[in-house]
């Protein structure tokens, strides 16, 4: 009888259970010209006996004592008669595929330095557990999925077979000729780690491992030692240090460059969707990857980067030192002066040609990178930079045809369009031509998969002019999902449309080229070139009227022939994913990095004004939401971590500053006041309280004016700005209004205040607001207006500030903006009561044409509310007076 | 009341308010299908036809025919885009941090889709 090619090791101590139902589903497969060995790690169970009933099949190797995973496995490597290969498997694997085998071996005879094969394993529950290991210099710890995280199954890594650092030894072929070469696992382990160190071993010696995208086996994992926690973490322990021991330092001379990224791993989103491979990429291709947001500094706490990227490998870079000498900024150029580093290099993807204050950053770069060809010549023509094209990457093991996701059932074919809901794509103007296009009989389905930016699309959607007849739609809200599924929609689709008006918009389109989904684009800009190079129907170019007409002319094209708009995309998506493939973009920036470099350029310092930014108006009148979008804009609050806080009362935080805010409290509780108290204090006392604020603002000044523009908001300044006018030098205020019933009914209900006084306070506050700002530089800005249209109202402001000549702010995304003003505060309920006065009605009719742009005098406070505000403060001083005789009482001195 | 309790009843009023005029509808359509069904309306209906033949004799394209089909494609639209705008509301008021799966979403819109199509056969 002649040797069998291939000996499999199935390795079993205990749980007969386990044993049994992998032997019984590893029988059931393609075996010819195979044997298989039982080791029998000592077991102490049913295992021995039941074995017999296998003894026909299988050959059985009995160990006296449990010798752990590496001594029992190199028991079965020495039985093994294979000529070609011998394969280790756990004993709790389910063999779910016939011909797992020959795509192993097959694999690993394709290619002639490949001396290891491992697969893809999932779980019960369909969840990726492992495609290929990579371990971290960081902390020594294993990865098996690119994030590090259990991954959902979208099938990954099915397209092809990976040259991967390691896999794991729960189901792994090695060839007889490695194992000549380095012998068996090292003996130095027990449990765990081994396989990592065996994959080493092996590339020392000239091996490749790889992973085998075909097969894919079900492992329940840690059969052995699944119900022995603190043993298994005991030998997870014992086994890292030894590999540590091993290979600590061959893993941290892996990297010859060092990259600081200062970008958006997490937010903004649509810069984290590029960024995140890019930065896996980069430190798989050996530059030492740090992390900075480039974000962090205009982020209000609530809605800054968690530091938690949901990323073993992305967290470590978060943790490095970030003191590279050499930094990649990508994201808004606006921020790049504020990053200083030895040679800074920016990633400039643009929509419109910078200019202004991106147009300078760009300029004051040592070298800009670009995604395209067009972003390219965009910036040479201008004479702004002669920049290096590094591309945006797809990840082709995470985007490629055979992606899986939930189809429609109901034979209808889904066209799918990924989009923002803004000018730009415009969505509704395509789900208005769609309406025309076609009609409700078609067998055809748009689904629009939509970014809302913070929009209530419900409301967004309702005006919409669409004909009831006309063809069907789906409108799906982009949902939070895993990183391994965001690609993973465009499965569920036939053909992609994109009918946006972008130049540079390019991820959607990237997207479906590499799942070889048929795709359909208007030609203009980044994106001509995208489709020019990868294939993909281009709609012509023209007006901004007609675009998504132009792209349904196109589909209806495609859909008469399908299947050839199929064959082509599959073809399409085989060029780009190997062209745009990460690993290439990556070491090509690898390379430059290495290039030596010129004389860094003397970056100019940040053109930045000094004014001062005041954020006025009455409490609970959205003065934290305005002062957060000011920080969007780019004007420094104060240091994170110095913010008043209470959750309770403002979950998103009050944007205020600590210090200036006890500084108020203080100031008005000297002179027998209150927030609630405006009128009626202490004259007295005045000087004295003055001349406090006063010393308290010195501080804070400082610390201000070496980061203007700057911004403060403490609804108390309304009260005490005045006593410090003249300690600011160019003070631009911003006067937040909101109507007297949702003021009054919102104080009401956190402080108690009789409607009356609520409704006081408001008219006083916002008349003491308007009279601070009057003859100075101000806006009003409506809440009410700012959340219906966060985005004009952003512009609107930015645009103010600008022609006050505030200088070294920026206009935040649309996604930033989204984020901060989003659905969530708008979707507040409208008091109806308390009902103003007609004077209060009077005054709030005069805000909202003032926040509208128009010049409008405003009544004087009225006789009323100022009797009512002085009768409480006698009231307020007058029991002060009484506990502090109480207190003298109890304390005499 | 709280907010939550105020918002509730809202929600219970405009889903009664939504159920009235389902029942309104219903009943139109009933009273329309009568109608269309009726002899003086078949005689009307075949005196037009005529009418279209001539028309389309001298080229010209008659209108589209307001029979029982038509409107009842016309308020499925209209039930299409109100449960599309509800799907919509549940999704405004899911948590924006909590991660959802793709397929569980997917699963609900061909859900919802199925959902139009029998909507349609009814």
């Amino acid at each position: 009888m002649s040797a069998p090619h291939t000996s499999l090791v199935l390795l079993a101590w205990n749980r007969w259970d386990l044993t049994a139902r992998a032997l019984d589903s590893l029988l059931a497969t393609d075996l010819d010209g195979c044997e298989v060995i039982v080791v029998d790690n000592g077991s102490t169970d049913a295992t021995p006996q039941a074995l017999d009933a296998y003894a026909d099949r299988v050959r059985r190797l009995r160990l006296d004592a449990n010798l752990g995973f590496v001594r029992g496995n190199n028991a079965g490597i020495a039985a093994a008669a294979a000529t070609d290969g011998v394969v280790l498997l756990n004993n709790d694997l389910v063999f779910t595929q016939r011909d797992w085998l020959q795509r192993l071996r097959a694999c690993a005879e394709a290619h002639a330095e490949t001396g290891i094969v491992g697969c893809r394993l999932v779980d019960a529950q369909a969840h990726l557990l492992h495609a290929g290991t990579r371990v971290l210099p960081d902390d020594g710890i294993g990865v098996q999925t690119a994030s590090g995280r259990i991954e959902h199954d979208v099938g990954q890594y099915t397209d092809a077979d990976r040259v991967v650092e390691g896999v794991v030894f729960a189901a792994v072929y090695l060839k007889r000729a490695l194992l000549a070469a380095i012998g068996p696992l090292h003996e130095d382990y027990v449990t765990y780690a081994e396989d990592s160190d065996y994959c080493l071993r092996a590339r020392a010696a000239g091996w490749y491992t790889r992973l085998c995208g075909g097969v894919t086996l079900r492992h329940d994992q840690h059969g052995s030692t699944g119900e022995a926690g603190t043993v298994r973490a005991q030998l997870l322990a014992q086994g890292r240090a030894t590999f540590a021991r091993h290979w600590s330092a061959t893993l941290q001379a892996q990297y010859d460059v060092s990259l600081c990224l200062v970008g958006a791993l997490d937010f903004p989103a649509t810069l984290a969707a590029w960024q995140r491979p890019l930065a896996r990429a980069l430190d798989a291709a050996g530059v030492r990857l740090s992390y900075r947001s480039l974000y962090a500094p205009v982020l209000p706490e609530a809605i800054a980067e968690s530091g938690d990227s949901q990323d073993h490998l992305l967290n470590a870079i978060r943790r490095r030192d970030a003191g590279a000498d050499a930094v990649l900024c990508a994201g808004d150029a606006a921020l790049w002066p504020r990053v200083t580093a030895p040679w800074r290099i920016g990633y400039a993807d643009f929509e419109h040609l910078p200019d202004g204050a991106q147009a300078a950053a760009i300029r004051a770069m040592d070298e800009i990178w670009t995604p395209t060809i067009w972003h390219r010549d965009q910036l040479r023509a201008a004479g702004l930079a002669d920049a290096q094209v590094m591309p945006w990457v797809v990840e082709p093991a995470y985007a490629h045809p055979q992606l899986r996701a939930m189809r429609n059932p109901h034979d209808e074919r889904v066209v799918l369009c990924c989009a923002r809901w803004d000018d730009i794509d415009a969505p509704w103007l395509l789900l208005q031509a769609w309406t025309q296009r076609f009609r409700r009989e078609q067998p055809l389905r748009l689904l629009l998969y939509i970014d809302a930016l913070g929009e209530d699309l419900a409301a967004a959607t309702r005006a919409l002019p669409l004909d009831p007849h006309g063809g069907r739609y789906s409108l799906l809200p982009q949902p939070r999902v895993a990183e391994e599924q965001r690609q993973a929609v465009f499965a569920a689709a036939d053909v992609v449309i994109c009918a946006s008006r972008s130049r540079s918009r390019c991820w959607p389109l990237l997207q479906a080229v590499a799942t070889a989904r048929p795709l359909l684009a208007t030609a203009r800009g980044a994106r001509t070139e995208l489709l020019q190079r990868h294939g993909g129907g281009a709609a012509p170019d023209g007006d901004d009227t007609n675009v998504a007409q132009r792209v349904l002319d196109a589909l209806v094209r495609v859909l008469d022939d399908l299947p050839a708009a199929q064959a082509r995309a599959q073809a399409a998506s085989t060029a780009l994913r190997a062209e745009a493939e990460e690993r290439a973009v990556a070491l090509s920036m690898r390379k430059r990095l290495q290039q030596p470099r010129r004389n860094p350029l003397r970056s100019a310092p940040p053109d930045r004004s000094e004014h001062g930014l005041v954020v006025l108006g009455m409490h609970r009148s959205g003065t934290s939401c305005v002062a957060g979008l000011l920080q969007l804009l780019g004007a420094h609050a104060g240091v994170p971590g110095t913010f008043l806080r209470n959750p309770s009362e403002n979950p998103r935080g009050f944007v205020e500053r600590n210090d200036l805010h006890m500084a108020c409290v203080g100031a008005l509780r000297q002179r027998g006041g209150d927030w609630s108290v405006p009128l009626g204090w202490d004259e007295s006392a005045l000087p004295a309280a003055r001349a406090q604020l006063r010393r308290d603002w010195e501080p804070i000044a400082l610390e201000l004016a070496a980061q203007a523009p700057w911004l403060i908001k403490e609804p108390r300044l309304c009260l005490l700005y005045g006593e410090l006018a003249d300690r600011v030098a160019q003070p631009v205020f911003v006067h937040v209004v909101r109507a007297p019933t949702a003021v009054a009914a919102s104080v009401q209900r956190r402080d108690g205040l009789t409607a009356a006084h609520a409704l006081a306070l408001w008219e006083h506050y916002n008349l003491a607001a308007a009279a601070l700002a009057a003859g100075g530089s101000a806006i009003v800005v409506d809440y009410h207006a700012l959340l219906q249209q966060p985005r004009s109202q952003a512009r609107r402001l930015w645009l103010k500030l600008k022609s006050f000549g505030v200088r070294g702010l920026r206009l935040p995304d649309d996604e930033e903006i989204g984020a901060w003003i989003g659905p969530s505060l708008a979707r507040a309920l409208h008091a109806r009561e308390p009902v103003p006065s007609a004077a209060q009605q009077q005054l709030w009719r005069a805000l909202e044409r003032r926040a509208a742009d128009e010049a409008v005098e405003l009544p004087a406070l009225s006789a009323g509310s100022e009797a009512l505000l002085h009768q409480v403060g006698s009231e307020h001083r007058a029991r002060l007076l009484t506990e502090h005789e109480q207190q003298q009482d109890q304390h005499p001195e | 009341m709280n907010r939550e309790q105020e918002r509730e009843l809202r929600l219970a009023e405009s889903r009664h308010t939504e159920a009235e005029l389902r029942r309104v509808i219903d009943i139109l359509l009933a009273e329309g299908d009568a109608v269309f069904a009726s002899r003086s309306w078949r005689l009307g209906r075949a005196l037009v036809r005529v009418a279209e033949w001539l028309q389309q004799r001298l080229g010209r394209t008659p209108a589209a025919a307001q029979d029982a089909a038509h409107w009842r494609r016309i308020v499925a639209a209209h039930d299409d885009g109100l449960a599309r705008r509800r799907a919509l509301l549940e999704r405004l008021c899911v948590d924006d941090a909590a991660e959802e799966d793709l397929d569980a979403v997917l699963a609900q819109v061909w859900r919802e889709v199925g959902a139009e199509q029998r909507n349609d056969r009814s």
